[in-house]
């Protein structure tokens, strides 16, 4: 049974290339509506089965972040229609998500409420998400005081008790240690047992060819390759060795 | 259709409340985190504006025939403070917010609604301020003035609710209208009748007041707890309908922008 069925899915971006100064300029900006635009994808049609893990390679710019957010339904196609079984969870640059005044504890239950975990279960783990990010000994530090690095562990730490039987990954493990890297990939291969659908967008090729079965080249907003990884790994390097 | 088809055609999702209710909690603990006094700051703010107009009226500078001046001052100041505090700080909010906006799909609507609630948590904690003032006037309420009062707070939250949606979806992503929404809120302070009395508004601009629902509410609970006048059924009634209409308008004006805020850096 497809967990996720894209059907001639295009993305496009109206873009401005000067941020209008002048609040009148931008008002009739925003009436006329006349905009450069960017085609993010181009007819996209993408099946993923539920359990399958989906490695999405691709140079920067070429709608990976674009197509999981889709997927996660942050983005709406600009057409073509989108059918997602299941809930899905969404991680990217989640250090974002947080209210940076205030400490870990009340940004678990901020985060967890916006990821639709629920408070009881939240209340139960606060111990073990603060364990997990090894921050137990600043749980009442605000989070402006904590590195990127920190930030990001609280964040994943949160996101990784989500029960969505879709997980989508932007850019996994940037920013953090090897230590919370490897606590990540033992709860993932958890995940990959119990059959959760998996998409994971990385730069770092080893990531890729650990978890992933089938890999997703895009290229230009389109998919130019989806077959088994090592493969769709082989023709990204051809293209990469073409452009150098 | 039940009731749970309409709400969620308004974006009102089953888990909308438990969002709901971390955002105020963060909004709320968040405000005044750094801090020393913490939200004694709010309680403050009005009474600045309070003591101001107050020693000028007190010296004699402006002149009013106000019955319960001070408390009539102090009431129009903490009601359209509230009015100011919660949309100009939507429109900040949901700016702030932005980096949740493009990285996790929710009700956004949550935003707005969250920083509505918190202030108003905070007018009635003005209230508490306001009804210590108040005891040392002998002024006797009936229970059913208080009912009305009530409700109209309540139909004052839906209003500025309503308002804060159409703002925030006109202006997100235009700082610019965040500048002129407080030049215009900030006209509003002298424009409408927060420290002087309707009676001193020319007759032929009356109506402008007549047809303001933030002038008419203020109006209306000062007469409550001031003067002990209940608004007519009928009045009441055509405000409370007035406030759900602007409310789902600007809810679905609301809704409808926001479809695009996730793509809009």
């Amino acid at each position: 049974m497809d967990s996720i069925k894209l059907e001639n899915v295009t993305k496009i971006f109206k873009l401005n290339h000067k941020k209008e100064v002048f609040f009148l300029k931008k008002l009739i900006g925003l009436l006329n509506n006349k905009k450069d635009i960017f085609i993010a994808l181009k007819c996209i049609n993408l099946h993923i089965k539920k359990g399958e893990c989906i490695g999405l390679i691709g140079p920067n710019g070429c709608g990976k972040s674009t197509l999981l957010k889709i997927i996660a339904n942050i983005l709406k196609p600009t057409s073509g229609s989108v059918i997602v079984h299941n809930k899905v969870t969404f991680f990217s640059e989640v250090n974002g998500c947080f209210d940076l005044d205030l400490p870990p504890i009340r940004n678990i239950f901020l985060y967890g409420a916006l990821l639709g975990l629920e408070r009881k279960m939240l209340s139960k783990r606060v111990e073990d998400i603060l364990r997990f990010a090894d921050l137990g000994s600043f749980k009442d530090v605000p989070l402006w005081q904590f590195s990127s690095g920190m930030t990001i562990r609280l964040a994943y730490s949160i996101a990784l008790l989500t029960d969505a039987q879709i997980l989508v990954f932007d850019e996994l493990f940037s920013n953090i240690d090897e230590i919370f890297r490897q606590k990540c990939i033992t709860l993932l291969n958890k995940y990959k047992k119990e059959n959760r659908t998996m998409i994971f967008v990385s730069h770092d090729l080893r990531n890729i060819k650990y978890f992933c079965d089938k890999c997703i080249l895009l290229l230009h907003g389109e998919i130019k390759e989806f077959d088994e990884t090592n493969k769709v790994i082989n023709a990204y390097n051809l293209y990469n060795s073409n452009i150098v | 259709m039940n009731v749970r088809y309409l709400l969620e055609k308004v974006g009102i999702t089953p888990g909308y409340f438990v969002i709901l209710r971390e955002m105020i909690i963060s909004d709320f603990s968040g405000r005044y985190k750094n801090t020393i006094f913490g939200f004694f700051w709010s309680l403050l703010y009005p009474l600045v504006y309070f003591g101001s107009i107050f020693l000028i009226y007190a010296i004699g500078v402006i002149k009013f025939n106000i019955q319960y001046y001070p408390l009539y001052l102090l009431l129009g100041i903490i009601l359209y403070l509230f009015f100011i505090d919660s949309t100009q700080y939507a429109l900040v909010k949901l700016e702030n917010r932005k980096n949740i906006i493009k990285n996790i799909y929710f009700p956004y609507s949550t935003i707005v609604v969250s920083i509505n609630i918190t202030y108003f948590i905070n007018l009635l904690l003005n209230f508490i301020i306001f009804f210590l003032f108040y005891s040392f006037f002998s002024i006797h309420l009936k229970l059913s003035s208080m009912l009305f009062f009530f409700l109209l707070l309540l139909t004052y939250l839906l209003i500025t609710n309503g308002i804060s949606f159409m703002l925030s979806a006109l202006a997100y992503n235009i700082w610019d209208f965040k500048i002129i929404w407080t030049f215009i809120t900030s006209m509003g302070f002298f424009i409408m009748p927060i420290f002087y009395p309707l009676s001193q508004i020319p007759k032929k601009y009356i109506i402008f007041y007549q047809l303001n629902p933030i002038a008419i509410i203020i109006q209306d609970i000062r007469d409550i707890l001031l003067y002990n006048t209940t608004p007519s059924i009928v009045h009441f009634v055509f405000l409370l309908i007035f406030s759900v209409i602007i409310f789902l308008a600007g809810l679905i004006i609301f809704n409808k922008r926001a479809t695009t805020f996730a793509e809009e850096f």
